[in-house]
C-alpha cells in the first residue's frame, strides 16, 4: 500500500504540471480579458515542437525554449484575431485548437517513434539527495524533473506578478475595464497582447513538459484533453493563482488514479453490509473513463456554487472576459 | 514618411462585401492551406482537384458529401437556435454523441418493426441530446451561469461516457474492439440512393422547420427579441427559461438526432471517437450561416465537402486527413477577418513631410 | 493684447457619419470659475467635452491651455496637461481598493525605489533609469500613494478611506474616488459630466461645497448639465449649446432660467400645462402591505399600501434609491414581492409571472430605457410591436403576419411623432435619439389603452421638446381612463401631471397630498426623512444607494 501511495504521489506531481503550467497561462491571459480556448491546440505544439528541436540539438532546454516559442507563436493569432480584429474569442480559441491538433497531426508524423531522453528527475539540490529517503513522501517530493520544479517556481511569481506589481495591476484593470484602463494611460492593446502571448508560452511550457518529461515520446494528439481540464481548472481555481496550485494537484491526482486504477480493487468484503449494492457502484467511479469526467463535473459543480452562492466580487471571473476594445465607437 | 492607419466603424455593410466575404474567406484559407500543401511537396492543383472537382462530380463522392451534410447540418442547427437567442452552445459535440448512444442503445434492445423502432430511436436520441442541453440552458437561465464553460465541458463529459460504454456495459460480443455490436437490419435507416439514406429527409425536414419557427411565428420573435437584448424582454412577458431552455433542448435535440443518423444509417454500430468532432465543426458552421437556417444548410454542404474531399486526398494522394482539420481552422481564421472588415473600414494614408494627402479612400 | 483666458477651444468641429456633432464651437474658461456647458441631449456637449479629454480627435479647430496650443491624441496627454474629467458612468474597478484605482497608470515603485524614501538602496543605484524603469514595471509601492491620497480627501472634505474597496463604497463616494483620480493627477481643470445625475440632493450640496473649495484653489471647473437650476446655484459664467453650434455664453446672475431655456432649445417654453379634471374609475393598481428585496437580497420595499384608480395619476416622489425602482417593478409584475398581495383591475396577481402582467393590461415604461426598454439592436418594428406581437389581429397564415406588424409599427412612429426613421424594418432603435426612442416607447406603452401605466422617470435624460409631448401624453392617457402611477425625481413633473402625491422614503410612503395643497418645502423635508416623528435624521438610506451605485458602476 505504501508504495502505491508512493508511486501515485510521484506520477500526481509530474501530472499535475501540466495543469499548473498551461492553467497559470491561462489564468493569466483570462485575468487580462482574453479567454483562450485554445490550450489544447497551444500545448500540441508545444509538445511536438519541443519533442522536434531536442531530437535534433539533443537538448532538452533548447527544446522547452521551442515549445515555448510555438506556444507563443499560436497564441499570437488568437491574439491577432481576438485583439486587433475584435474577433470573438470562443471561436477564435476553438479555431486554435483545431489548428494546433490539425498541424501537429500533419508534421508530427515524421516524428512518431523517435526517441529521446529528455528531462530526467533530479533531486531537490543541496538537501534533496537524504530527502528523497522520507518515505512515500520522499519521492514525489525532492526528486523531479526540472520542469516540475519550473512550474512550483512559476506560482508564487505568478501571484507576486498579478497582486504586487504595477505590471499586474494594470493587466486586471485591462480585463476589468480596458475604457477605464485606457483613459487612465494603461495600453490595452499591448497588456492585453502582453498576456494571451505570455499565456500561449505557458502552454506551450506545459506541452513540451508532457512530450520532454513526462511521456518522452511524441504522438499525435497527446495531449488527450489534458488543454481542456486547464480551462476548467482557471474556473475551478476562481481565477486565483494559488488555487490553481491546489487544483492542479487534485486534477493531477485524479488523471495519475486513472492509470493505476485497472491495478487498483478497492471493495467492500462479501459480509460487510449493502455490500452486493455498493461493490458495482464502487467498481463504475473508479472506471478509467469515469474517472476522467470528474475534473469536468467538478468545475461544473464549483462554477455553478460559487455563481449561486456568493456575488461577482467574491467569484473574482474578469468582467470584461469575452469583451473587445476599441476606442470611439460609442 | 509616416504610415497611418485609420479604423472606423462602418455605418452599413456595402452589398458586394456583404454577399462576397464568404466566399473571399473560403478562396483565402485555399490559397494558405496551398502553401501547405506546397511544403510536403503536393501540387496544390491535382490536390484541390481532388479535394472538389472529383468530389463533386463523381457519383460516390456527391453521394458521400450528402450523407455527412446529415450530422453536420442537424449539429449546425444545434449552435445556430441559440445562437440566435444570444446563447453560444458549443457543446453540441456532447449533444450528438449522447444521442447516438441513447438511440444506439434502444436499437439493440428494443425488438419493433423498423417503421416503429427507427422512428423511436430518433425520438429517444433527440430526447438525450435535448436532456444534456438543458443543463447548460437552465444553469443560465436560473442562476446565470456561463453556458459557454457548461456546454463545452458537458462534452467532455459525454465523450469519456461514450468511451465507457462501449468498453463496459454495451460492448459487442465479437472481438475486443471498443464498439458495440451491429444494429439490427430494423434498426436501420433505409437507404434511398447510394448509401444515402432517409436521414436527409430528416434534416432537410428540420431545417425547414427552423425556418418557419424564426420567420414565421411568435416564438421565433421572442427568441430574436431575447437575444438581443433580454432584460427588455422578460419586462415585455418572455420567459427567459422558457426561451433559453427551449433553444438548447431543441437544439441539443437536433444534434442528437444527428448522431443516431449516423449510426443507424452510415455506421451501422457504435464505437469510440465514431465521428470526427461534427459537433465542433457545427460552430463554425452556425457561424457562416447564422443569417438562416438555409445558409446553415449551405454552409453544412460545404464543411460535408470538405470531409469527404479531405479523404479522397488521404486515400489517392496519401495526404494526412489533418489537412482537412487545418483547412477548417483556417477558413474559420479567415472568416473572422472577413468579419472584421465587414464592420470596420481600414483607411491608410501615408504622410510625407509636412504635406499632408487627403485620406486614402476605398474599401480596404 | 488682453490676458489670455485659461482654456481656450476655438473653432472646433467634428463630424460623425451624418451628422455635426460640433458645428465650429468655442468655449472659454477662466482660472478659478465653475463654467457650465448647458444644452439639450444631442446638442453636442460630450463630444465637445471628449474632444478637450483627448478621446476623440476634432476635424478642425483649436485648443489652448494658459496660452499654449495642445494636442491631444489620448486621455494621457488630457492628463498630462493637466486636465481631468469625470464620467457620468464612473470609470472605477469595484474588486480594487479606493488607493489601487486612483495610481492606476501612474507605475508607483515600491517604497525602497522612490527617490524620496528612506531606502537601503543606495541613491546611484535607485536613479538608474534601468532601476527606475523595472521597479515602476515589476513592484508597487502603496504606502506613499495612500498617504497623499488620504490628505487630499481629508482636505476637501471627501470622507473615505483610502484603503477601502469600491464595491463597498456608495455613488457619492465612487464620484469623490473619481475626483480624487483626478486630483492625484494635479489637474488645473476639472470637467464633470452631469455629476449630479446620480446623487441625492443631499449628496449634490455636498459635491457643490467641495467644488467650491476647488475653486478657492484655484482649480478651475467645467460643469455639464442640463438642469438649469443646477446652472443658477453653483455656475459663474455658462456656455449654451444648441444643435452642434454655440448658442451663446452669459453670466449666470444676469440672466433668468427663462433666457436659459430659450437659447438651449431656441423657442419659448411652456412649462404649464392644463390639466382636465376627470371621474375616477374602479380601482386598477392595489397593493396591500408590499415589502420586496433589491437585486441583492436587502430589503426595499417594508409594507407600501397603494390604491390606483381608473383616470388617476398618482406622483411618487422620492430621492432616488428609497425604493422606487422596486415598487416600479413590483407594480409592472416584473419584481415579485416577498410578502403582500398585489391586485390588477381587480384580479389577484401576486406571484404571477410578467405576462399575465402584461396581459392583465399593465404597461411600464422602464427608467433606463436602452437596458430594459428596448433592444437597441433590433428595427424599429420589432421595439414598437414588443408587447403587441401577440395580439390576434397579427394572426398570419403560419403564426405570424409580419406585414401587419410593420404596418402597425408605422402607424405608430406617425402618431406620435417619432423621427429619424426611415424605414420601420430597417432602422434601428439604437440609431434613435433619446427623445424619439423614449416616444416610441411611449407609442408602444399607451397605445394598448391600458388599464395601468407604470411610468418610472419618463423624462429623464429626453430633450425639452420631447418632455412636453410625453407629458401632454401621459395627460391624454389619463383622460381615456388609464391609472398611472408617475415616479419622478423632477417635483415640478409631479406637480403638474398628478393628482395625488406621495412621498416615498427608505421603502415607506411617508406623506400624501396633493398638487392643490402641495407645500415644496414639507414635500422636500419628507423627501430626506426630516418630517419624521423624533427627528430621525439619517443623511440618506445607504444601502439603497449602494445598490445604484451597482447598477452604475458595474456595468
Amino acid at each position: 500500500m505504501a508504495g502505491f501511495l508512493a508511486g501515485l504521489l510521484d506520477a500526481t506531481v509530474a501530472a499535475a504540471t501540466v495543469f499548473i503550467l498551461a492553467g497559470l497561462g491561462e489564468l493569466i491571459s483570462e485575468r487580462a480579458g482574453v479567454l483562450n480556448l485554445g490550450v489544447e491546440g497551444m500545448m500540441l505544439g508545444g509538445a511536438l515542437g519541443g519533442f522536434a528541436v531536442t531530437v535534433v540539438t539533443n537538448s532538452p532546454w533548447i527544446g522547452l525554449a521551442a515549445g515555448v516559442l510555438v506556444g507563443m507563436a499560436l497564441a499570437l493569432i488568437h491574439a491577432f484575431l481576438c485583439i486587433t480584429l475584435k474577433a470573438n474569442q470562443v471561436i477564435s480559441g476553438v479555431m486554435l485548437t483545431l489548428l494546433g491538433t490539425g498541424l501537429t497531426t500533419f508534421y508530427g508524423s515524421d516524428w512518431v517513434g523517435e526517441r529521446i531522453d529528455g528531462f530526467a528527475e533530479v533531486p531537490v539540490p543541496l538537501v534533496g539527495q537524504y530527502l528523497v529517503e522520507i518515505p512515500v513522501l520522499g519521492e514525489a517530493l525532492f526528486r523531479n524533473t526540472p520542469t516540475d520544479y519550473l512550474a512550483l517556481a512559476l506560482v508564487p511569481l505568478t501571484w507576486y506578478l498579478l497582486n504586487r506589481t504595477n505590471l499586474g495591476l494594470e493587466l486586471i484593470s485591462v480585463g476589468e475595464d480596458p475604457e477605464m484602463a485606457d483613459t487612465m494611460g494603461v495600453s490595452v492593446f499591448k497588456l492585453r497582447y502582453l498576456a494571451v502571448v505570455f499565456g500561449g508560452g505557458f502552454a506551450g511550457a506545459a506541452g513540451a513538459h508532457l512530450s520532454l518529461a513526462l511521456v518522452g515520446n511524441w504522438s499525435n494528439g497527446m495531449t488527450a484533453g489534458q488543454g481542456w481540464i486547464a480551462v476548467a481548472l482557471v474556473i475551478f481555481a476562481q481565477w486565483r493563482a494559488t488555487r490553481i496550485l491546489l487544483g492542479a494537484y487534485l486534477f493531477g491526482m485524479l488523471s495519475a488514479l486513472e492509470l493505476r486504477s485497472q491495478g487498483l480493487s478497492v471493495s467492500l468484503g462479501p459480509d460487510a453490509p449493502l455490500a452486493g449494492v455498493l461493490n458495482p457502484i464502487i467498481e463504475f467511479l473508479l472506471n478509467t473513463q469515469i474517472m476522467s469526467t470528474y475534473p469536468y463535473l467538478a468545475t461544473i459543480l464549483v462554477l455553478s456554487y460559487a455563481v449561486i452562492r456568493s456575488n461577482s466580487d467574491r467569484l473574482a471571473v474578469p468582467s470584461a472576459l469575452l469583451e473587445p476594445y476599441s476606442r470611439e465607437t460609442d | 514618411m509616416n504610415v497611418e492607419v485609420d479604423l472606423t466603424a462602418r455605418e452599413s455593410t456595402p452589398r458586394w462585401l456583404a454577399y462576397g466575404a464568404p466566399v473571399f474567406t473560403v478562396l483565402a484559407a485555399l490559397a494558405v492551406s496551398a502553401l501547405v500543401l506546397l511544403v510536403v511537396d503536393v501540387s496544390p492543383v491535382d490536390a484541390y482537384s481532388m479535394m472538389f472537382y472529383q468530389t463533386i462530380t463523381t457519383q460516390i463522392g456527391a453521394a458521400q458529401t450528402l450523407i455527412t451534410t446529415v450530422p453536420l447540418v442537424l449539429a449546425g442547427l444545434a449552435v445556430y437556435l441559440p445562437l440566435k437567442a444570444g446563447l453560444f452552445n458549443i457543446g453540441a459535440e456532447g449533444q450528438l454523441v449522447i444521442g447516438a448512444l441513447a438511440g444506439t442503445w434502444v436499437g439493440l434492445n428494443v425488438s419493433l418493426p423498423g417503421y416503429a423502432l427507427v422512428p423511436l430511436m430518433f425520438v429517444v436520441a433527440g430526447l438525450a441530446g435535448g436532456f444534456l442541453a438543458a443543463i447548460p440552458a437552465w444553469l443560465r437561465a436560473r442562476y446565470d451561469v456561463n453556458e459557454i464553460i457548461t456546454s463545452l465541458l458537458l462534452s467532455f463529459v459525454a465523450l469519456e461516457i461514450l468511451s465507457y460504454v462501449v468498453r463496459g456495459p454495451m460492448r459487442g460480443s465479437s472481438g475486443n474492439f471498443p464498439q458495440t455490436a451491429q444494429l439490427p437490419a430494423a434498426a436501420r435507416i433505409p437507404e434511398l440512393f447510394m448509401r444515402v439514406h432517409v436521414g436527409l429527409f430528416v434534416a432537410l425536414l428540420v431545417v425547414a422547420a427552423v425556418s418557419l419557427l424564426m420567420r414565421r411565428s411568435r416564438l421565433g420573435f421572442e427568441i430574436t427579441f431575447m437575444g438581443s437584448n433580454d432584460a427588455a424582454a422578460v419586462q415585455a412577458g418572455m420567459s427567459r427559461i422558457k426561451v433559453y431552455l427551449l433553444v438548447f433542448v431543441l437544439g441539443g435535440a437536433f444534434a442528437g438526432m444527428g448522431g443516431i443518423s449516423e449510426i443507424a444509417g452510415v455506421q451501422g454500430r457504435l464505437r469510440a471517437g465514431f465521428e470526427p468532432g461534427y459537433g465542433f465543426t457545427a460552430i463554425p458552421i452556425a457561424l457562416l450561416g447564422r443569417n438562416s437556417a438555409v445558409q446553415v444548410l449551405l454552409a453544412s454542404l460545404f464543411f460535408a465537402l470538405l470531409f469527404t474531399g479531405g479523404t479522397n486526398m488521404e486515400i489517392f494522394l496519401g495526404i494526412p486527413a489533418a489537412l482537412v482539420e487545418v483547412i477548417q481552422a483556417l477558413i474559420i481564421l479567415f472568416l473572422i477577418t472577413g468579419e472584421f472588415f465587414k464592420r470596420y473600414r481600414i483607411d491608410v494614408s501615408v504622410e510625407r513631410g509636412s504635406v499632408t494627402p487627403d485620406t486614402a479612400g476605398g474599401d480596404a | 493684447m488682453a490676458e489670455p483666458v485659461f482654456l481656450e477651444m476655438a473653432g472646433i468641429r467634428k463630424e460623425f457619419p451624418g451628422v455635426v456633432a460640433n458645428d465650429r464651437v468655442d468655449l472659454r474658461v477662466e482660472r478659478g470659475e465653475i463654467h457650465g456647458l448647458l444644452g439639450e441631449n444631442g446638442a453636442g456637449k460630450s463630444t465637445l467635452m471628449k474632444i478637450l479629454y483627448g478621446l476623440y480627435t476634432p476635424d478642425e479647430g483649436e485648443i489652448y491651455l494658459d496660452g499654449d496650443r495642445l494636442d491631444l491624441d489620448s486621455p494621457q496627454d488630457a492628463i498630462d496637461a493637466g486636465i481631468g474629467m469625470v464620467h457620468q458612468h464612473f470609470q472605477l474597478i469595484p474588486r480594487l481598493t479606493v488607493a489601487e484605482n486612483v495610481v492606476l497608470g501612474e507605475r508607483e515603485p515600491a517604497t525602497p525605489f522612490r527617490p524620496d524614501a528612506e531606502s537601503p538602496i543606495p541613491e546611484a543605484v535607485r536613479s538608474n533609469r534601468v532601476v527606475q524603469s523595472v521597479a515602476e514595471r515589476f513592484s508597487l509601492g502603496l504606502d506613499a500613494p495612500t498617504r497623499r491620497i488620504q490628505r487630499l480627501a481629508d482636505r476637501y472634505g471627501f470622507d473615505l478611506d483610502a484603503g477601502a474597496k469600491i464595491s463597498e463604497l456608495d455613488v457619492g463616494q465612487r464620484q469623490r474616488v473619481e475626483i480624487l483620480k483626478a486630483l492625484y493627477r494635479d489637474v488645473d481643470l476639472l470637467i464633470l459630466d452631469e455629476p449630479t445625475a446620480v446623487l441625492t440632493p443631499t449628496e449634490a450640496e455636498r459635491l457643490f461645497d467641495s467644488l467650491d473649495r476647488l475653486t478657492d484653489e484655484g482649480l478651475s471647473i467645467i460643469f455639464i448639465t442640463h438642469k438649469l437650476d443646477e446652472v443658477e446655484s453653483i455656475v459663474d459664467r455658462v456656455t449654451i449649446l444648441r444643435e452642434g453650434k454655440n448658442a451663446g455664453t452669459a453670466v449666470v446672475s444676469e440672466v433668468t432660467q427663462a433666457d436659459l431655456a430659450e437659447m438651449m432649445v431656441g423657442r419659448e417654453v411652456l412649462f404649464q400645462i392644463e390639466k382636465e379634471g376627470v371621474d375616477l374609475g374602479e380601482p386598477v393598481l392595489q397593493l396591500q402591505n408590499v415589502h420586496a428585496d433589491d437585486d441583492r437580497g436587502i430589503e426595499a420595499l417594508s409594507g407600501v399600501d397603494l390604491t390606483v384608480r381608473a383616470g388617476e395619476v398618482v406622483g411618487i416622489a422620492g430621492v432616488s434609491g428609497n425604493g422606487q425602482n422596486e415598487l416600479a417593478e413590483v407594480a409592472a409584475g416584473i419584481r415579485q414581492p416577498t410578502t403582500g398581495s398585489v391586485r390588477v383591475d381587480g384580479t389577484d396577481l401576486t406571484g404571477a409571472a410578467p405576462r399575465q402582467f402584461v396581459d392583465s393590461g399593465v404597461s411600464f415604461v422602464p427608467e433606463d430605457r436602452l437596458e430594459y426598454g428596448c433592444a437597441a439592436d433590433l428595427s424599429v418594428m420589432h421595439n414598437a410591436t414588443l408587447k403587441e406581437f401577440r395580439d390576434q389581429r397579427f394572426d398570419g397564415p403560419l403564426g405570424l403576419d409580419y406585414d401587419e406588424l410593420e404596418a402597425y409599427a408605422e402607424t405608430l412612429v406617425e402618431e406620435f411623432d417619432v423621427r429619424g426613421v426611415e424605414d420601420v424594418t430597417e432602422t434601428k432603435a439604437g440609431d434613435l435619439s433619446g427623445g424619439n426612442l423614449q416616444k416610441l416607447i411611449l407609442a408602444r406603452e399607451l397605445d394598448r389603452n391600458p388599464a395601468l401605466l407604470v411610468a418610472n422617470q419618463p423624462t429623464r435624460g429626453v430633450d425639452v421638446g420631447a418632455i412636453e409631448f410625453i407629458r401632454e401624453a401621459l395627460l391624454d392617457q389619463r383622460m381615456n381612463g388609464t391609472g398611472i402611477v408617475l415616479f419622478s425625481e423632477d417635483l415640478d413633473e409631479i406637480t403638474d401631471l398628478s393628482d395625488r402625491i406621495l412621498v416615498i422614503y427608505e421603502g415607506e410612503f411617508v406623506y400624501e397630498t396633493t398638487p392643490e395643497e402641495a407645500d415644496r418645502d414639507r414635500i422636500g423635508l419628507e423627501m430626506t426623512g426630516g418630517g419624521r416623528a423624533g427627528g430621525d435624521q439619517r443623511p440618506s438610506d445607504r444601502h439603497a444607494d449602494v445598490t445604484a451605485a451597482a447598477s452604475e458602476g458595474e456595468r
